[in-house]
């Protein structure tokens, strides 16, 4: 009997996923659950059918994708096509390729191009105590004040378990990661007993960090130009807004204090939060 | 080495937004993004075709004496990157 397909929302964006795997169904309930509403007519329709001659098939508004010899082979192919529907046809918020958290009410923009460390940075203030909203997409709104919703999704490493990571972690032995046939593991941020933020939260902060090794912290002030054109640099569908989205994130940068920091230690950055969230 | 009678002119296209006296030069045609300081944003205003280099650099370092020795340094530096880019052009 086929499940009851769920309905993943984003933003303005919706895309409906069938799994006649009821393993792989569980699994993707409970990775998408803080994105279910049935609200939004899905614009895309996923299906993860079979096996058929011992293959499982991912296919896109009956276009396949992909076949596999296991179903859960078919999740990263999933995750990057679903993550792209979700987000290329964006026109009412300003779609960034960014993590984000929620610390004490206020929502934390973590920008930066893959391998800048915001996977990291975001599984840090996890484990000191931050909501979870997204480890890579971002929807913000340039209203008063600006908010932000989050991608949820897993938290994806690119190796099994990064060394720096074993203090936050609550059991590093018992291996929870889901190995995926990309060489990823992906983290349910539940299994770090983080909450998660699935509604919009307000935009306190944008942090734009580079992780280099042995640097000493370095966090400098931006100004609001700098913000604005950092911003931009992570803007994925400006071709679907206004001017590019220039004006919007120019809004954002105008009411948000802005720093690009160097670290080597995502503590020292968590502790550089604590201390200085709530100054004005 | 920089020829001061040059004169810069803004390539066409270009949208400018003033955040706190820095600005951002966005060409839509491009999608090219610039983000200036202000010093840049300065130069930039001044870039109308008819001024040359020498003309921009005289009227700012009349305007900050203080900082006449940098701006004579900086404003074919800013010119050249804007050029860089293909924000100006040479008339």
């Amino acid at each position: 009997m086929n499940q009851p397909p769920l309905i993943i929302h984003f933003g303005d964006q919706a895309a409906s996923l069938q799994c006649d795997d009821p393993e792989l169904a569980a699994y993707l309930s409970e990775m998408f659950q803080h994105s279910l509403d049935g609200r939004l007519s899905p614009r895309t329709a996923y299906q993860i059918s079979g096996p058929v001659d011992g293959r499982f098939t991912l296919s896109r508004d009956k276009q396949i994708l992909q076949t596999t010899p296991t179903a859960p082979a078919l999740l990263p192919w999933l995750m990057q096509d679903l993550v792209s529907a979700l987000i290329e046809a964006q026109t009412e918020h300003l779609i960034f390729h960014a993590g984000g958290v929620l610390v004490d009410n206020v929502g934390i923009f973590l920008g930066g191009q893959t391998g800048s460390g915001k996977s990291t940075l975001t599984a840090c203030l996890l484990a000191n105590g931050a909501d979870y909203l997204s480890d890579e997409v971002l929807a913000l709104s340039p209203a008063t004040p600006p908010t932000m919703v989050g991608l949820v999704r897993p938290l994806v490493l690119k190796e099994a378990l990064p060394p720096a990571w074993a203090p936050w972690l609550p059991d590093p032995t018992s291996s929870p990661l889901a190995a995926m046939t990309d060489g990823t593991h992906w983290i349910l941020p539940a299994w770090m007993g983080a909450a998660v933020a699935a509604g919009p939260v307000p935009l306190g902060l944008l942090l734009f960090p580079t992780y280099r090794a042995a640097a000493p912290l370095a966090i400098r002030p931006l100004s609001t130009a700098e913000a604005a054109f950092q911003l931009l640099q992570n803007l994925v569908n400006a071709r679907n807004l206004p001017d590019k989205g220039v004006s919007a994130a120019a809004e954002i940068a105008r009411r948000v204090p802005a720093y690009q920091i160097t670290y080597d230690e995502a503590t020292a950055v968590a502790a550089w939060i604590h201390d200085n969230l709530h100054l004005p | 080495m920089v020829n001061l009678q040059q004169r810069p002119l803004p390539a066409p296209g270009y949208h400018i937004e003033s955040l706190d006296g820095e600005l951002l030069l966005f060409n839509p045609a491009s999608d090219q993004i610039l983000q200036t300081n202000q010093s840049g944003a300065l130069v930039w205003q001044l870039c109308d075709g008819r001024r040359t280099i020498a003309d921009i650099t005289a009227l700012l370092a009349a305007a900050y004496p203080d900082a006449a020795a940098a701006i004579t340094d900086d404003v074919p530096a800013i010119l050249a990157g804007f050029a860089r880019h293909g924000a100006i052009h040479w008339q």
